[in-house]
């Protein structure tokens, strides 16, 4: 027998009785309002409108409330600070006189003979070399390879010291008188 | 007699109102359903009341290409499939509990509460027991009960065979061709 194709058929004795069974559960008239789902809050519609305006409100106090106290990152703190000191610099604003912290900026942190190269007059330039020690004991001058530039050292206090001018007069002084 | 399964009416996805409309049109008869299945009023009433939980959460994402109330026979047919596996494990645990007292008496109210067709069907597999409801009693074709039930043909139709030939023993009922039979392969179950 092909089970596709089952039999259909019912003794009568047992459809009436089943008939007459299930007949026999008779509910009250179904009220929507008695049911259980009636009174089920969690998946109605307006709960989850009223929950998904309660999230969004938050997230919209958080964003409001961050903008306004700014962020508690350190390092992004440290960037736009420093941003805003390049600005300065670039328009030509002078720094702030002396600030009440110790704690020392980017610029001061900075090597200090880059600062005054630039700004230097050429009489300070001058006056420079001798009043610091550091061109005349910096090995190039005594290796007597003349003024070429050096990249890789700090360029500006050493290239452009003094000393590594006299020195260079002197040493084509002494080939010339020894030449002759 | 039998109710048919209302396969014309519409009902809105996500309309309380035409929720609040489906669970009057069929409240009635997923509770025989479930009664045949579960085989006690009180569970059946308790199944179909957390089928329909169910069904109105879900609402908003039905089909509206499925017919809704076989999609809520079969919401609660797998709501009596649970009920049905917790109520085993509770038995056993109660065997285990009293394990060398006597057993219990049956409650009498419960006992003429119930017929004999009622506790054979309830003592079927629970989706065979919906199987044979549902095609005997509310008119579901074999096809039908295949797409409802998520098996094959095939296997509706064993379980519909092992059902009569279970409910015929245990009813002592005469064998097939010797009374009376009905076919209920009616134009409304094709």
């Amino acid at each position: 027998m092909d089970p596709t194709v089952p039999e259909d058929e019912l003794p009568d004795s047992l459809l009436t009785r089943l008939r007459a069974e299930l007949d026999a559960i008779q509910p009250a008239a179904p009220l929507p309002s008695q049911a259980r789902y009636a009174h089920e809050q969690v998946g109605s519609p307006g709960s989850r409108l009223r929950f998904a305006g309660g999230v969004a409100l938050g997230l919209t106090v958080a964003f409001v409330t961050g903008m306004a106290i700014g962020s508690a990152h350190p390092a992004l703190w440290q960037s736009q600070t420093g941003a805003f000191q390049r600005i300065r610099q670039v328009v030509g604003v002078p720094a702030p006189a002396e600030s009440p912290t110790p704690t020392p900026t980017n610029e001061e942190r900075k090597p200090p003979a880059s600062e005054p190269s630039p700004k230097a007059s050429p009489a300070a330039e001058r006056e420079s070399p001798e009043a610091s020690p550091r061109p005349t004991s910096s090995p190039e001058p005594e290796t007597g390879e003349g003024p070429s530039p050096e990249p890789t050292s700090s360029v500006e206090p050493t290239g452009s010291a003094g000393g590594d001018g006299l020195a260079g007069t002197e040493s084509i002084t002494s080939e010339s008188t020894g030449g002759d | 007699m039998t109710p048919q399964p209302a396969r014309t009416v519409e009902y809105e996805p996500g309309s309380a109102e035409a929720f609040d409309r489906l669970y009057r049109d069929t409240y009635p008869r997923l509770l025989r359903t479930v009664y045949a299945v579960v085989g006690d009023r009180a569970a059946a009433e308790d199944c179909v009341q957390e089928a329909f939980v169910k069904a109105y959460r879900a609402w908003p994402r039905f089909q509206p290409e499925r017919p809704a109330p076989a999609w809520l026979h079969q919401i609660a047919i797998n709501t009596a499939i649970s009920y049905r596996r917790k109520q085993r494990l509770r038995e056993v645990g109660e065997v285990l509990r009293r394990f060398g007292r006597p057993a219990p008496v049956e409650d009498p109210a419960d006992a003429a509460g119930r017929s004999d067709l009622v506790r054979a069907l309830a003592a079927q597999p629970p989706r065979a027991a919906a199987a044979f409801v549902l095609r005997h009693y509310h008119g579901y074709s074999n096809r039908e009960l295949a797409v409802l039930l998520g098996v094959s043909e095939r296997s509706v139709g064993t379980w519909l065979r092992n059902v009569r030939t279970d409910l015929r023993l245990r009813l002592d009922l005469p064998s097939r061709g010797a009374s009376g039979v009905h076919n209920l392969d009616g134009p409304d179950s094709a």
